[in-house]
């Protein structure tokens, strides 16, 4: 401590020290935060199509196509140790071949700052709904949401939304003849 | 460790030291839990960070520069005594007291 640098050397380090400290106390602070949240959730239009999926092997599957409607308000969600939220909607079926099959329809991902109130109307799916096989016509297909918390300090923490909803896909094919297909 | 000679004394007595090194401790260590209370009660973590940072400022400017509160106990040396009796190591060891921290800093200052 007896010259300049070996005190900007010594505050710099204790204010290091103090800062973990902090850390530390907004990690306790929040540790028992469950984060629980209702969304309501539905499905609009659902058909289901039978192509060929270019992006894997050349067999014909069954294609699902649906627009979405969702409403939930993620505002309380935001406490001071949490940074990010990663939602994604997960379409849960069964097939006679897979006892649970789960496909991700949709994410995003909501900053701190942003608005978390969302009201989503007729918005098509973000990623396709492959069926690997043919078995969705007729099928219970349950929506459900999910998200991650990401903290600034902290665990990675995974909530199941309350509220989910089903739809039945129709029993017929879609001949995707014209224009439109009712997928953008 | 980087040891720069600065146009201007930067030492401060050990008392002084003593009493810079407390100081910004509990300087920052208040302004810490001030902003954790802060921070908690608006739900903003970057409250705390900046109260911290505010109170690293504060601190800085009290004990970075070397106030004269902080030469208010200088190092009583003994006066040299010229004399060639003992081995020379040992006087001029005693005359120069010189501790590791002041070796390089009491040499060239005699007006200390």
């Amino acid at each position: 401590m007896h010259s300049f640098l070996s005190r900007l050397n010594t505050l710099f380090a204790f204010t290091i020290s103090v800062l973990a400290a902090l850390t530390l106390g907004v990690f306790i602070s929040t540790y028992f935060e469950q984060y629980h949240g209702t969304v309501s959730i539905s499905a609009n239009k659902p058909i289901v199509k039978h192509m060929t999926d270019f992006s894997a092997n050349r067999k014909k599957n069954d294609l699902g196509v649906l627009q979405l409607n969702m409403d939930m308000d993620l505002n309380p969600l935001f406490d001071w140790n949490v940074k990010q939220l990663f939602l994604y909607l997960t379409a849960e079926y069964v097939t006679p071949s897979n006892s649970l099959n789960q496909v991700v329809l949709w994410d995003k991902i909501i900053e701190r700052g942003e608005n978390a109130q969302l009201n989503i109307r007729d918005m098509a799916t973000k990623y396709y709904f492959w069926d690997d096989g043919d078995h969705l016509r007729s099928n219970n297909v349950t929506l459900t949401l999910a998200w991650n918390i990401i903290s600034n300090a902290g665990r990675l923490l995974h909530v199941r939304a309350d509220g989910s909803s089903s739809f039945i896909f129709p029993g017929e094919y879609v001949t995707s003849r014209g224009k439109n297909s009712g997928r953008e | 460790m980087i040891d720069i000679e600065w146009p201007f004394a930067t030492h401060m007595d050990f008392r002084g030291q003593k009493m810079a090194e407390r100081l910004f401790q509990v300087i920052i260590v208040f302004f810490g839990l001030i902003g954790f209370l802060v921070g908690y009660m608006m739900q903003q973590f970057s409250m705390t960070i900046y109260s911290v940072l505010f109170g690293v400022l504060v601190s800085a400017f009290l004990t970075i520069p070397p106030w004269p509160i902080y030469r208010n106990n200088p190092v009583e040396w003994q006066k040299p005594i010229d004399s060639k009796k003992d081995a020379n190591g040992n006087k001029n060891n005693s005359s120069n007291k010189s501790t590791p921290k002041d070796t390089r800093k009491a040499k060239p200052k005699k007006d200390q």
